[in-house]
C-alpha cells in the first residue's frame, strides 16, 4: 500500500489486492466480535435486524447484564466508562448509550468494508470525503482491539524486544503496526 | 420565536406559579444558572494507541477548534496525561464524552474541581 493523496474525489491510495483481503478479514472478526453476547445485551440482540422501537427499548430496559462490567477488556476499551469514580452513574450511561456506539461502529466498519470491496478503479482505493470519518474511526477500532489482545500497555514500546517472533501476537503487532501507519498517512492528508 | 418563548416563560396559567411551595423551591436555587452549566468537565485521557495527529483530527473534527489549539490540547493529554476539553452542564459533558468514545479517546464527565 502506498499513502493517502488527496483528490477532488477523496482520498486515494493503491492498495495490494492482499491487503484488500488483510484488512476485510479484521474486518468481519471486528464486527463479529461486536455482535458478542459479551457486549452485555441479549442474545441476538438486533442481530435480525429489528427496527421496531418499542421491542429495541424493551432489550435496552430489560439488559441487566449492561449494568456488568465487560469481561473482554477488548470491549472495555470501545466501551469505556463515562465516569471515573461513580459506577452507578456509568452503568446509566452504558445503558443509554452502548447500543448506539456500537451501531455507530458496525455501520463505520461496514462502510470500510464497502469502500475496500469497490474494485472498480483497480488497484486504486478511494475514500471519499463523506466517508473519511468511518475510515478513521473504524481503523482506530481495530488498532484499539489488537492493542488489548497484545497487551500493550505492558510494552515500552519495545515489542520486538520483549517478545519472540514465533509467538503468535508478533504477526497481531505487525497488522497493528500497518493499520498505524495507513491511518498517520491518512490522518495526514485530511488535517 | 423569541416572543413566544417569553409568553411560555412568563405564563400565569401556569399551575406551578399558583402553588406557593413550587415558586420557593425555584427561588431557592442554590447557585446562578451560569454556575450550574459549567460545572462540569469533559475530559480526554491519554492511552497508549491513539496517533498524536489523530487526537488532533478528534479535536478538530468535532469540536471545531482550531489547529494549533487542537494541538495544544492534544500536547496537554499526551504529557499531562489528560486534559478539560469542555464545560457545560452534565447532560452536554455526557454527549461530549458519547462522542469521544465513538471516535476511541478515554473520556469521563466529571465535576469541575
Amino acid at each position: 500500500m502506498e499513502t493517502f493523496v488527496r483528490t477532488p474525489q477523496g482520498f486515494v491510495a493503491r492498495i495490494e489486492t492482499r491487503e484488500r483481503v488483510v484488512l476485510s478479514e479484521l474486518l468481519r472478526q471486528f464486527i463479529e466480535l461486536m455482535s458478542d453476547e459479551g457486549l452485555g445485551g441479549a442474545p441476538s440482540w438486533d442481530a435480525h435486524g429489528d427496527t421496531d422501537p418499542l421491542l429495541r427499548l424493551e432489550r435496552t430496559l430489560g439488559a441487566p447484564q449492561l449494568s456488568a462490567r465487560l469481561a473482554d477488556p477488548a470491549l472495555r476499551r470501545l466501551f469505556p466508562d463515562a465516569y471515573r469514580d461513580d459506577e452507578e452513574a456509568s452503568a446509566e450511561y452504558a445503558r443509554l448509550t452502548r447500543m448506539d456506539l456500537r451501531d455507530a461502529k458496525v455501520a463505520a466498519a461496514l462502510q470500510v468494508g464497502e469502500d475496500l470491496g469497490d474494485r472498480s478503479l483497480g488497484r486504486r482505493l478511494v475514500v471519499s470525503h463523506e466517508n473519511v470519518l468511518a475510515w478513521m474511526t473504524t481503523l482506530t477500532n481495530l488498532r484499539l482491539v489488537m492493542s488489548e489482545r497484545i497487551h500493550i500497555e505492558q510494552l515500552d514500546g519495545g515489542f520486538e524486544d520483549d517478545i519472540p517472533e514465533d509467538d503468535p501476537r508478533f504477526a497481531i503487532w505487525n497488522l497493528y503496526n500497518w493499520l498505524g501507519w495507513v491511518q498517520e498517512s491518512l490522518v495526514d492528508c485530511v488535517l | 420565536m423569541r416572543a413566544a418563548g417569553s409568553i411560555v416563560f412568563m405564563s400565569t396559567t401556569d399551575p406551578l406559579s399558583d402553588d406557593a411551595s413550587g415558586g420557593v423551591a425555584l427561588l431557592d436555587a442554590p447557585e446562578s444558572t451560569e454556575a450550574v452549566e459549567r460545572a462540569w468537565v469533559t475530559i480526554v485521557w491519554d492511552d497508549p494507541v491513539n496517533l498524536m495527529s489523530y487526537v488532533v483530527y478528534v479535536f478538530s473534527n468535532y469540536f471545531g477548534f482550531e489547529r494549533t489549539e487542537a494541538e495544544r490540547l492534544m500536547l496537554l493529554v499526551h504529557t499531562q496525561g489528560k486534559a478539560v476539553v469542555a464545560h457545560g452542564c452534565r447532560e452536554e459533558m455526557e454527549r461530549h464524552v458519547q462522542a469521544m468514545h465513538s471516535y476511541g479517546l478515554l473520556s469521563t464527565a466529571e465535576l469541575d474541581a
